[in-house]
């Protein structure tokens, strides 16, 4: 009887034992193939990703003749690194850049401001007609920009704002970019109510909730939205192209487009193209690196407490 | 008598509540307004006038090389349009049947992405977030040509790639991305999965406001991984793939850029990428026809409206906000 007894106790002990073996296992097992999966995955991505930087890089470094060869290899077979020297020491190149950095940080001011005041009154105040502005706001992006094109250039021509930085920079304080703003307000839309209204009680009002409460907690939102932002003005060719209409004010994609000059004999100077293209990406990554701190942080919202 | 006196009080606390909050609301109207005032005096300034014009361009006769010679012609233009001429349907065809590719696929690699992106305890992940963000600030024109050689059936890195497999993908049966019509819309997606980095990062940002108590929470109770992404992450994401699926509709609607490079325009090969925008352009900007081409985007504005309302519409079933619901 004791005997048996003691033999229960045993293989009871024995069960708990295997089981909390296999459970242990099973869970090493599992995580390890998660992350044999999550790397292979994201490494497969990093290079189709990389690419064309990759690309960039190694065309920037080839001779004139090498970089227009259709059978393509990513490495230069001698590196020419006076292709950056001879866009460096182009005038033309030094005063584009700095015309871009001008305007990029103008619309960047204007627009961040605005647009978040903007998107703070579309999600978190209720005012008759909101939701008719909202509509009408959406469907600014609905109708195709080219469609407006020709009437924009006559508006900006009668204003005398032809041959300036005025018709890219201004709109921006005027909350110019619906998409950011509907970006926005659905990240300001997700903060849950009762921490309006706790403010409220304690006597803010709608400016101070904005500032102490909105801000704070859509940070992430706005460094992320401040990024698009300034890359998109960084890149964008296509209204400085029609109204500056002036070397002097000309911004760098206009430089590299240049460059892609087809009345020149050929083959087209690629490596300089890349060259500049290379100079053109690199200050973006590196405010990428910079921002990156900031919208990545994690943002612990206890409901209750606030 | 006591309970007489209690509802007395409770309406009048009622009454005093009621009034604050009359208050606070016509508060909350003034200053919404005044927070509204930049976009509405933007609004008035740019895009008002241009909007308005263009709908009047739609029934002008109106070339843009003789803008004197323009002419009144009524709803011709809208006629033509809708009922005599083949193109518009054929390329707005185009237009919906990649956007019924594409979309998918950039709205599921973005969220998937993003959350391998935001694991916690991931090795490299800033260089691995700055990475996949990279491609979307090379210059437009030196795309171009990365994205001719990648996809160049007999030079290119993606058939090179795929040879190594073992599959017959250079040479003349190969395979053709730029050139079979029913690989094109595979090849322009593809080209679109490089500018993924911005629907990345706005995912990223709306995963860092997922409060992590609630992962805790669903682990302790056993809940996996699936689990978790379907009853926490999809729905806490919900306002941001709400997002990422209205813009990504109007914007691909509006797909232009890469095929006008690509193709100038031709819609080879067989009309599969005369995308709708693209004649658009062809009739506005080629053949200066401005008024049949304001049209033409007029439509394609009705178009994305019609499926935006319904997409607003449907948002109240699956779209859940923190703050309560949007009314």
């Amino acid at each position: 009887m004791a005997i048996r007894e003691e033999q229960q106790v045993y293989e009871a002990r024995f069960h708990v034992v295997l089981e909390a073996w296999r459970s242990t296992t099973g869970k090493a097992l599992r995580r390890a193939i998660h992350l044999v999966f999550m790397y292979s995955v994201l490494v497969a991505g990093a290079l189709f990703f990389l690419f064309p930087l990759a690309w960039m890089a190694g065309t920037s470094l080839k001779t004139r003749e090498e970089a227009a060869r259709t059978q393509h290899h990513l490495l230069p077979e001698v590196p020419q690194w006076e292709n950056y020297q001879t866009i460096i020491q182009d005038s033309a190149f030094i005063r584009d850049y700095f015309n871009s950095v001008f305007v990029a940080g103008m619309v960047l001011i204007g627009t961040v401001v605005s647009v978040t005041v903007v998107a703070y009154a579309f999600s978190r105040l209720r005012w008759k007609g909101r939701n008719v502005v909202f509509t009408l706001m959406m469907g600014t992006l609905m109708l195709p920009y080219q469609a407006t094109l020709v009437p924009q250039y006559v508006l900006f021509y009668e204003l005398e704002w032809l041959r300036t930085f005025n018709p890219i920079t201004i709109p921006g304080f005027f909350a110019g970019g619906a998409t950011l703003v509907f970006l926005l307000r659905q990240f300001m839309m997700t903060i849950p109510r009762e921490l309006d209204e706790a403010a409220a009680i304690d006597g803010a009002n709608p400016l101070q909730i904005l500032w102490h409460v909105i801000v704070p907690l859509t940070r992430p939102a706005i460094i992320t939205v401040s990024l698009f932002l300034f890359v998109a003005q960084w890149n964008s060719l296509l209204a400085p192209l029609i109204y500056l209409q002036k070397p002097e004010l000309y911004t760098l994609p206009i430089y590299v487009a240049q460059k892609h000059n087809l009345q020149e004999p050929p083959p087209l100077p690629w490596h300089e193209i890349m060259a500049a293209s290379v100079l053109f990406v690199i200050p973006v990554l590196v405010i990428f690196l910079v921002a990156q701190r900031y919208f990545t942080e994690g943002i612990t919202l206890t409901g209750s407490k606030g | 008598m006591s309970t007489k006196l209690h509802e007395l009080s409770r309406s009048h606390a009622q009454r005093r509540a009621l009034k604050r909050m009359g208050g606070r609301e016509r508060r909350d109207a003034l200053w919404g307004l005044f927070f509204i005032t930049p976009w509405i005096m933007g609004f008035l300034a740019f895009y008002l006038m241009p909007m308005v014009s263009s709908l009047g361009f739609s029934l002008f006769d109106f070339t843009l090389s003789a803008p004197e010679d323009a002419r009144f012609i009524g709803l011709d233009n809208w006629q033509r349009m809708l009922f005599d001429d083949p193109n518009t349907w054929h390329s707005m065809k185009v237009s919906l049947g990649f956007l019924a590719i594409s979309l998918p696929t950039m709205l599921i690699f973005g969220l998937l992405l993003a959350i391998l992106l935001n694991a916690k305890h991931l090795v490299g992940r800033n260089l691995f977030r700055t990475l996949f963000y990279a491609p979307t600030m090379v210059p437009l024109i030196a795309a171009i040509l990365i994205w001719e050689s990648v996809l160049n059936p007999s030079t290119g890195w993606v058939n090179r790639l795929i040879s190594l497999s073992g599959f017959e993908a250079t040479g003349i049966n190969g395979l053709r991305w730029l050139d079979d019509p029913s690989l094109v819309y595979f090849a322009y997606t593809f080209i679109s999965l490089w500018g993924i980095g911005n629907a990345i990062l706005i995912n990223l940002a709306g995963l860092q406001n997922i409060p992590t108590e609630l992962y805790e929470a669903a682990a302790i109770d056993g809940a996996g991984w699936i689990r978790q992404l379907r009853k926490i992450t999809l729905p806490m994401m919900s306002p941001i793939i709400f997002y990422n699926l209205v813009l990504g509709l109007v914007l691909q609607l509006q797909y232009f850029i890469v095929p006008w490079v690509l193709t100038e325009g031709t819609g080879y090969p067989q009309g599969s990428t005369s995308f709708f925008m693209v004649y658009f352009y062809k009739q506005a900007f080629t053949f200066q026809n401005m008024g049949y081409g304001a049209t033409l985007a007029w439509l394609m504005f009705v178009v994305t409206l019609i499926i935006t309302l319904v997409l607003f519409a449907s948002a109240r079933f699956w779209v859940f906000y923190g703050g309560g619901r949007e009314d």
